[in-house]
């Protein structure tokens, strides 16, 4: 079951953009680990755009994709450090490319690692 | 003759709407930065002194903004003068503040009081998806992301 994208084993995961969790130390890393996704832009959102290109302003549509993207981007890099038997994701960032003129790839990317809360 | 007037009207209207439209973002834009003043952004790459729990975790925010007709017209004459092009520098300014306050909005929506390590992540998807040669029209994405804490 999906819930804001992420399935629930997934959502039990540890993600941080730092090199480390604090409070928990790293027991071993698994390996890198990345999810990307590529969306090409809808004509039915383009449309609206072209008004608002107009105008200029936030586009709302084309923002829930970046959205939808970013979170899917996220999701497949948890599989694929579920699959590795980690529990936890560091070092998480996010790097774009335009591929064509209309589709641009979101990638995440991190290094999936298992924690242990520390002994105090 | 009927295609540059339409041509001059457009773009007068991207010049008035867009300045409105501008200044109105600017406006919301100091307001919403002065609500999350108690909350500590930086870049560093570990946070200080971080409280136990709960767990940080990693809070992104994002948008896309259009450019006005005006400023892409405009920019077409800066090609042949070269130069800063301060209306694009503001448009991607622009993003970035709005993409931050998002991801600041949600880091306390989840409850912390501090973001360190971020980053921003700016593109430009203009182009049209139709007719991949009108790349005239540029639309600013930034992502912003940092990792959320509670500090003690």
């Amino acid at each position: 079951m999906r819930e804001n994208g992420f399935l629930k084993e997934e959502m039990n995961m540890i993600v941080v953009n730092t090199e480390y969790v604090n409070g928990y130390e790293i027991v071993e890393v698994k390996g890198m680990v990345q999810g990307n996704t590529v969306r090409a832009k809808h004509m039915g959102r383009d449309i609206a755009a072209s008004f608002k290109n107009m105008i200029g302003g936030e586009l709302k549509g084309y923002t829930e994709l970046l959205t939808e993207s970013r979170r899917e981007a996220l999701s497949r890099m948890l599989q694929q450090a579920q699959e590795l038997g980690a529990n936890a994701v560091v070092n998480v960032r996010f790097t774009t490319s335009a591929i064509t003129a209309g589709a641009a790839e979101l990638m995440a990317y991190g290094t999936a690692v298992t924690v242990s809360p520390k002994q105090v | 003759m009927d295609a540059l007037l339409i041509a001059v009207v457009v773009i007068v209207i991207g010049l008035i709407a867009g300045k409105v439209s501008e200044n109105r973002h600017l406006g919301s834009l100091g307001q919403r930065e002065a609500l999350f003043k108690d909350v500590q952004v930086t870049s560093l790459r570990q946070p200080t002194a971080p409280a136990a729990q709960p767990v940080p975790v990693l809070v992104c925010g994002e948008v896309v903004i259009a450019s006005d007709a005006f400023k892409s017209w405009a920019s077409g004459l800066r090609n042949l003068f070269g130069g800063e092009a301060k209306n694009f520098g503001r448009l991607y300014q622009r993003a970035r503040r709005e993409a931050t306050l998002r991801m600041l909005a949600e880091a306390r929506r989840q409850g912390y009081d501090a973001v360190c390590n971020v980053r921003h992540i700016s593109t430009d998807i203009g182009g049209n998806a139709v007719r991949p040669q009108n790349k005239a029209a540029p639309m600013a994405t930034c992502l912003a992301f940092g990792t959320a804490y509670k500090r003690t």
